[in-house]
């Protein structure tokens, strides 16, 4: 296991995509940390530079502190899972698992004995004389990160192991990485644009967008104070209410909503969680315009002139389309960013 | 009548044209001496003569030499055709390197030369080399990729495999050899297979380079012993008939167990291409 840092990455493409504009980034030894963000902001091009597969246009990769960017993939000793899977499709299950230690050199008893733990330790014992056609989408994801276990690498790279799995699916795995990643203890990327993957998988969360690094923390400091507009939207389920209004006076206002707020007058962006507003008889008029009833939770979309905000309750809610309640969104957990920038305005 | 009965009959009647004169080969090859074109035909009566393929291939020279000869040039330009344009292809595809399009237009340009057009400046080329009534004329154009063709099909190939596989080979530790020979040349197979037929009808019937670069009767190849069986043995048709069959029937066998592939190969050549 290795400390990987990341300085001035920069990757531009022919053809002239800037997939990453200048990221520094430092992932401790044994840490688990998850790269999120939209489709095409680069995750995939962050994790390929530094298993060595896309070579930067500038910037430095550092395991433990030694430069790797004149190595190539194959003696950097990292492992990586990819979305599909990447099995080689003629080799049975304990061949692919045996490939990276072939390649390696390492002796064939030692070969079969890390093979079989390997297996064991995910449940592939059962699986090892079939070629990958005959697995289940879960069984293949298992083989492959059995092949990125097997020679017990200095860092892990994911991207986007599960998002071809079904939603139960990726429930288990998530746990079964977790569990991984205890017992292992390898430096861990992995990337996904999955949010729920996002908080609870790493130990830190990324959030990366159009190249650059919005936030690095752990997952429930970006939760409760993203540190800019985008980030707020992004992380958290459902996601974060954002308006646009106008600073006047201590108070912010857009549509019928009125807040008081400490940020400077001027335009402003309020963010706001669903769960954090609640019915009240204080609170701004609105009217519901959409029920959404989830089991656990109720969503309801409420009309405030022609501003639109989402509010999640508690279990099962009576509350029907076209009633008119009044909003408190709690005054403690409001957060206000810059409508220009983005960034969070300190209050 | 119905399209697919009207169909049949089309390709029944386009089946005849090809199977006729194959027919009438073997017929005329089964008649006594002098009277394979005057007869009527062996269906209607009349004396089979097997011995005419004993006395065919005694006539034909040293025939088992032949074989040889023709096998050895075959095996080795299916092996070479095989191995060069599998790993050109792979290049193309899969290898990042300077001029990689440039080159690759190049090659595709050259399927765009009739062979004949090349054939005098590679004659004079392999004068100079002191090649002329060797195999290597016969061998070296295939084995250094003289088939364009091929290297597109293996390109096309091996673009259509996803890229992950030849990421996570490298992120493994497998050299670029090593992924071709251990990842891409396995999943190859069904081109492999259909480049190995392509390759194996070409040679084996390939008349053209024989003739201009062999000159030694015992290098001779079958299609040649055919060719020069004609000019001395001109009256005896039985006989040339017969020597024709044994010839060409390595191809029908092949062809004829290989269909599958073979027509796959054309499918493949026909969207891709
Ligand atoms: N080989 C390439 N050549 C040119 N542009 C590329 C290449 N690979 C990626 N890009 C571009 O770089 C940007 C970042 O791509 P990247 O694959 O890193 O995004 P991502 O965050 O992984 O997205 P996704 O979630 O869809 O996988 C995109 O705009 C993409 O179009
Ligand atoms: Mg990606």
């Amino acid at each position: 296991m290795a400390r990987v840092e990341l300085t001035g990455i920069s990757k531009r493409y022919t053809g002239g995509t800037v997939a990453l504009d200048a990221v520094d980034l430092e992932v401790a030894a044994g840490e688990f940390l998850v790269l999120v963000g939209p489709s095409g902001c680069g995750k995939s091009t962050l994790l390929r530079i530094v298993a060595g597969l896309v070579e930067a246009s500038a910037g430095d990769v550092r395991f433990d502190g030694e430069s790797v960017v004149g190595l190539e993939a194959g003696q950097r000793d990292v492992a990586m899972v990819f979305q599909n899977y990447a099995l080689y499709p003629h080799m049975s299950v304990a061949k692919n698992l045996a490939f990276p230690l072939r390649l390696a050199g390492v002796a064939r008893a030692e070969r079969r004995r890390r093979v079989a733990e390997t297996a064991e330790l995910l449940g592939l014992t059962e699986l090892l004389k079939r070629k990958p056609a005959q697995l289940s989408g879960g069984q293949m994801q298992r083989v492959a990160v059995g092949r990125a276990i097997v020679r017990n690498p200095r860092v892990f790279l994911f991207d986007e192991p599960l998002s071809n799995l079904d939603a139960k699916l990726r429930g288990e795995m998530r746990g079964e990485l977790r569990a991984l990643h205890e017992r292992l203890g390898i430096t861990t990327l992995y990337v996904t644009h999955d949010q729920a993957e996002a908080m609870t998988l790493g130990s830190r969360v990324c959030v990366l967008e159009s190249g650059r690094i919005l936030q690095v923390g752990n997952p429930l400091e970006v939760f409760e104070r993203p540190a800019a507009r985008f980030v707020a939207g992004f992380i958290g389920s459902p996601p974060m209410n954002l308006v646009a209004g106008v600073a006047r006076d201590g108070v912010f206002e857009a549509g019928t909503l009125r807040l008081p707020t400490a940020a400077p007058a001027g335009p402003l962006v309020l963010g706001v969680r669903p769960h954090d507003i609640e019915i009240g008889a204080d609170g701004s008029e609105a009217e519901v315009i959409d029920v959404e009833r989830l089991g656990t939770s109720t969503q309801l979309v409420c009309a405030l002139g022609p501003v639109r905000l989402t509010l999640a309750c508690e279990g099962h809610v009576t509350t029907e389309r076209g009633e008119r309640l009044r909003l408190r969104p709690r005054p403690e957990r409001l957060h206000w960013f810059d409508p220009e920038s983005g960034a969070r305005v300190p209050t | 009548m119905s399209a697919t009965t009207g169909r049949r009959i089309a390709l029944v009647a386009a089946g005849l044209v090809f199977a006729v004169p194959l027919l009438y080969m073997i017929e005329v090859s089964l008649h006594a001496e002098g009277h394979g074109l005057s007869e009527s035909p062996l269906a209607l009566g009349g004396a089979v003569h097997f011995e005419n393929y004993a006395r065919a291939l005694e006539r034909m020279g040293d025939f088992r030499r032949l074989l040889f000869n023709t096998v050895l040039v075959t095996v080795l330009s299916i092996v070479g055709q095989l191995a060069c344009c599998s790993l050109a292809g792979f290049a193309f595809a899969r290898l990042e390197f300077r001029g990689r399009d440039g080159l690759f237009l190049l090659v595709v340009a050259t399927m765009m030369l009739p062979d004949h057009v090349t054939a005098i400046p590679r004659f004079l080329l392999f004068r100079w080399m002191g090649a002329v009534d060797t195999y290597y004329p016969l061998i070296l154009p295939t084995v250094l990729g003289g088939a364009p063709f091929f290297i597109f099909l293996f390109r096309q190939y091996f673009l259509s495999l996803p890229s992950e596989l030849s990421e996570a080979a490298r992120v493994d530790g497998a050299s670029p050899l090593r992924a071709y020979w251990s990842v891409f040349l396995p999943l190859a197979r069904p081109m492999l297979a259909t480049v190995a037929i392509f390759t194996f009808l070409a040679t084996w019937n390939d008349f053209w380079a024989p003739l201009i670069y062999l000159s030694s009767p015992e290098k001779r190849t079958l299609t040649l012993a055919l060719a020069g069986f004609h000019q001395t043995y001109n009256t005896a048709v039985e006989h040339m008939m017969a020597a024709a069959t044994v010839v060409v029937a390595p191809c029908i066998l092949v062809y004829f167990f290989t269909q599958r592939v073979f027509l796959r190969g054309v499918r493949v050549a026909a969207t891709k291409g």
